[in-house]
């Protein structure tokens, strides 16, 4: 949920310009292939050129986008591709060489032609796929932090920092379409009612694995080191999966009054905090990852905790209660709740890269706290049922998922721009990003 | 707001009972905050709550001792679990409470809450050591002038200041907190050196104490006596800070120091003695930057050119300071630290105008073949931007500082009307063990080297900035005239925030600067105007 890797967020430029629409912090030449393509131009020198943008198969066997550039004057040439992860078929492609116009859009598709809704995106509305057994209920995909990239990663990295090109210079975003061998990310999604986990591993997509957990298995949380995820299950357990063998390592059964539901895991990686979710006796349970064992229980006076977030210096948490539109925080160093207050129906945090703000997603918006006096000092108006964040890791955009349709926000926090993101795929869950 | 009144309806916890601000618990003297290394609480010390509702509404300090560890009704625990103390407090209000950590307090991290009128805060988690060094200053932001008093006679020690400048051999009384526990904290202190090694540093040099340990007569609050060398360095904010038990810094502050202690000469620098005098001070500086960014997943020389655009009132006085331009001097390097990005957007202390800003209107750069313009500064070190050239993005090149003539049009505005300047943009210096920078050792120091410049005033300033912890720190060295190296030393690098290996949560740079002259330039509404040229070559690198 907090691990959101650039690669995501290029994937969603990607389908914001799938989609017809301008990306957030692009060049004002509006499209991620024409400016690859200006670039090739630049490369091949003084002259006059000629391009040529076809579709074909790439390499995943889905399609890709193939470019050439000529320069007429010396005869000098050079292409690119960019994988994409539909079908040809299903894929529009308008192109003019001058004035140079690419546009690339998919057709509308019956949702039940999707051959199966997976995510690489920690905004993917795996809410929505899952019918609710016990109400409210609500899962957090889990997305792993990037591989190593490259040295030769074509798609550098630009950090924010003093003196550099301002992010209103079109910097500071990266632009890295189709699919990347050197950004793999691996995608678990939990099965409410499959009651396992499927694992997808990234370029090209792939289902890999499907691992049996405890029963009614709800949301899940990889450990710092990626090397094991945790699932909570509403029914009374957590299993630890090894994330090398893909194999259950350890189901830990709870208590029978403890209904495991949101986790969180520190940064270090010894503690899981998790929910359980109740109306009487809720309580925030503290597991020793590395001894699979209960630490402490604590009582939560509100009913019906769903998510914990903890905040980016790992000292503070905030736990949502949907259903009883409450907001919880939560010291982590005393294991005590520091206070509670009434919110409209929270259902997710995401904590700026300071920690010094709250950005919560409720009723029809985003509200947002300041960490530090626990007071609004902004909000956003959506409409929808604004639900599941990301915080783009420079810190400059807020990806919000509708619950209530396959539409995304890009908040832009600097501008206060909000873009509303269709993928244009109907089907639920079928968010395809990257 | 709506959503506020209903939090203050609904719970009644935000609105009515004590609440402490997240990382609102800070040394008294330096401010600094949980994630700096000396950002800990000394046991014995005197430290800050920041919040709301911690005391009465009008302030009301502790009168007499023996020192209570309740007043007006304010008191507080600390814990680790097993063992709880009770801090002493000595000034209580709604914002703010000071109070004396007790020495028996057990270090790490330990939970801090208020009670008023019984009722309890919410728990702040503070770590606790044994020495954390905070020097207090005059301005009270922890950074700028200390508090020091120049010895002169028993009955005689002024407050050193811009207008009491010490001068070399000069006995000094500097006032700090967090030397270290004593036996016994709610009493009066008869004085005494404390068992651990105290050095100052004035400029780059370590100076024996005299004297280390209780203000006699105040609990809480420590003393340090020194004599500065005779072969100190000069200047209006010459360096001063502490070490305590030969690793923990403090705050680096300043102390004036001229030949005769005769008042800071205004010609010493010219933007010095603009801030100085204070009044209605322009300062523009072109300026182009070259960062060459090699991780985290690729290499990328990432350049941009920009107008430094500060018109601004400033206030004069004795303790007159701002980091931008209280450089210290030639030889020596400065370090500040506190809470927020400053590698991005917020501001360092005292950084602001004094009185605010002035509107110039938008400025033109022009060459004879090329002009950028913008409409107003932007980021706390009042850019504007020009252009840019990023290879992650693209390859076009919007530059326009190349070494060479320009002119410089302001539109004018509200404050300053239209005027026109003409400027010569400067060549970079060769920077030549830049490849070899791409990690910040804080315990072995820091050495630059470079040729070229021998006209120029050249610095290496670099800086950190943790983000889970919200914290930054940043240093400042000012070479010689001519110099072609610079070594930061260890103490100087020792509040730099460290890396976390993920570019996501921690940052840091390292930029050697050119300025190629401070030129005064006149028009209406400034009582001061500076250019100066700048260029900037800078390194992405990682603090360990």
């Amino acid at each position: 949920m907090k691990r959101l890797a650039l690669g995501c967020w290029s994937g969603l430029l990607l389908a914001a310009e799938l989609a017809g629409q301008q990306p957030p912090g692009g060049s004002s030449n509006g499209s991620v292939l024409q400016q690859q393509i200006e670039q090739l131009e630049q490369e091949l020198g003084d002259g006059p050129k000629s391009v040529d943008v076809h579709l074909g198969p790439g390499n995943n066997g889905l399609c890709a986008v193939f470019v050439t550039v000529v320069n007429r004057a010396t005869g000098a040439s050079n292409g690119f591709s960019n994988g994409l992860a539909f079908d040809c078929k299903d894929i529009q492609l308008e192109f003019r060489n001058s004035p140079l116009y690419v546009k690339i859009t998919i057709k509308p598709k019956d949702q039940d032609q999707t051959p199966f809704p997976f995510s690489v995106s920690p905004l993917d509305p795996i809410l929505k796929q899952l019918p609710h057994a016990t109400p409210g209920l609500e899962t957090k995909p889990v997305v792993t932090a990037a591989r190593p990239a490259a040295s030769s990663d074509p798609y550098p990295v630009v950090l924010d920092l003093p003196l550099a090109p301002p992010l209103s210079a079109g910097s500071n975003t990266n632009l890295s379409t189709g699919c990347d061998p050197s950004r793999q990310y691996t995608i678990y999604r939990v099965n409410h009612y499959a009651d396992n986990v499927m694992r997808f591993d990234g370029c090209p997509l792939q289902l890999t694995a499907t691992i049996p957990v405890a029963p009614a298995p709800l949301q899940a949380e990889l450990t710092p080191d990626n090397k094991t995820l945790l699932v909570t299950s509403y029914n009374n357990a957590v299993t630890f999966i090894d994330t090398a063998t893909n194999q259950v390592a350890y189901t830990l059964m709870t208590p029978p009054d403890v209904y495991p539901a949101g986790i969180a895991i520190t940064d270090d990686g010894r503690l899981a905090y998790v929910i359980s979710f109740i109306d009487t006796n809720a309580a925030v349970v503290i597991i020793d990852i590395e001894k699979r064992s209960i630490l402490a229980r604590i009582p939560i006076p509100a009913a019906y905790p769903n998510s914990i977030f903890l905040a980016p210096d790992g000292a503070t948490a905030f736990i949502t209660h949907p259903l009883t539109n409450q907001l919880d925080v939560f010291d982590i160093l005393t294991s005590s709740l520091v206070t509670s207050f009434s919110f409209g129906t929270p259902h997710a945090v995401a904590f700026d890269r300071t920690g010094t703000r709250a950005f919560v997603s409720g009723g029809t918006g985003i509200t947002v706290l300041s960490t530090a006096t626990l007071q609004v000092i902004d909000s956003f108006s959506l409409g929808g049922e604004p639900s599941n964040m990301v915080l783009t890791p420079e810190g400059r955009y807020l990806l919000v998922e509708d619950y209530a349709s396959t539409k995304t926000w890009m908040i832009d926090l600097s501008s206060r721009k909000v873009v509303t993101v269709d993928t244009g795929l109907s089907s639920p869950g079928s968010t395809v990003l990257q | 707001m709506r959503l506020l009144a209903l939090l203050c309806l609904a719970s009644g916890l935000l609105c009515g009972q004590p609440f402490i601000y997240y990382r609102g618990v800070v040394n008294a003297a330096s401010g600094l905050p949980y994630g700096i290394a000396a950002g800990a609480i000394a046991q014995g010390s005197l430290f800050t709550i920041y919040g709301r509702n911690l005391g009465p509404a009008t302030g009301v300090s502790a009168s007499s001792y023996p020192l209570g560890t309740s007043l007006a009704n304010v008191s507080m625990t600390i814990s680790d679990g097993t063992t709880t103390v009770k801090p002493i407090p000595v000034y209580v209000s709604s914002a703010q409470i000071n109070a004396i950590l007790p020495s028996n307090t057990p270090t790490g991290s330990v939970s801090l809450r208020v009670f008023v009128n019984n009722a309890p805060s919410n728990p702040m988690p503070i770590r606790v050591s044994a020495n954390s060094p905070g020097i207090f200053t005059a301005r009270q932001t922890g950074v700028g002038p200390a508090i020091v008093q120049n010895f002169v006679s028993s009955s005689e020690t002024p407050v050193n200041s811009l207008q009491n400048p010490a001068r070399p051999g000069q006995v000094e009384i500097l006032w700090a907190t967090g030397l270290g526990p004593v036996s016994s904290d709610n009493t009066s202190p008869a004085g005494g050196n404390l068992p651990v090694k105290v050095e100052v540093f004035v400029g780059t040099e370590s100076v024996a104490t005299l004297y280390s340990g209780r203000a006699p007569g105040f609990a809480g609050t420590d003393q340090v006596n020194f004599q500065i060398p005779n072969d100190a360095p000069t200047g209006c904010w010459v360096p001063v800070y502490l070490r305590v038990a030969g690793t923990v810094v403090s705050n680096v502050t300043t102390l004036a120091i001229t030949p005769d202690g005769s008042a800071c000469a205004p010609q010493e620098t010219r933007a010095g003695s603009a801030l100085i005098q204070g009044g209605k001070f322009g300062f523009l500086a072109p300026l182009r930057s070259d960062i060459l960014q090699s991780s985290p997943n690729s290499s990328v020389d990432l350049r941009a050119d920009f107008l430094i655009d500060r018109m601004a009132q400033e206030k004069s006085g004795a303790f007159a300071f701002n980091p931008l331009f209280s450089l210290p001097p030639p030889g020596t390097c400065t370090a500040y630290a506190g809470a927020g990005d400053w590698l991005t957007a917020d501001p360092a202390p005292d950084i602001q105008p004094g009185a605010g800003t002035l509107d110039a209107g938008a400025f033109t750069v022009s060459s004879t073949n090329a002009s950028a313009t913008f409409s107003a500064p932007y980021s706390p070190l009042a850019l504007g931007y020009l252009g840019s050239v990023n290879p992650a993005i693209s390859t076009k090149d919007t530059t326009l500082l190349a070494p060479g003539q320009f002119s410089l049009q302001s539109g004018g505005g509200a404050d300053i009307p239209r005027f026109q300047l003409a400027f010569t943009m400067i060549a970079p210096v060769t920077w030549t063990n830049r490849s070899q920078i791409s990690t910040i050792n804080r315990s072995a120091g820091l050495t630059v080297n470079w040729t070229g410049g021998a006209d120029q005033t050249v610095a290496v300033v670099g800086g950190s900035t943790d983000l889970p912890t919200d914290v930054s720190g940043v240093f400042v060295c000012i070479a010689p005239r001519g110099a072609n190296s610079i070594t930061v030393p260890p103490p100087i690098l020792a509040n730099l925030p460290p890396g976390r290996g993920n570019s996501v949560r921690s940052k840091a740079v390292l930029f050697l600067v050119q300025a190629g002259g401070v030129l005064p330039f006149s028009t209406a509404g400034l009582d001061t105007g500076l250019i100066s040229p700048i260029y900037v070559s800078g390194n992405a690198v990682t603090v360990q």
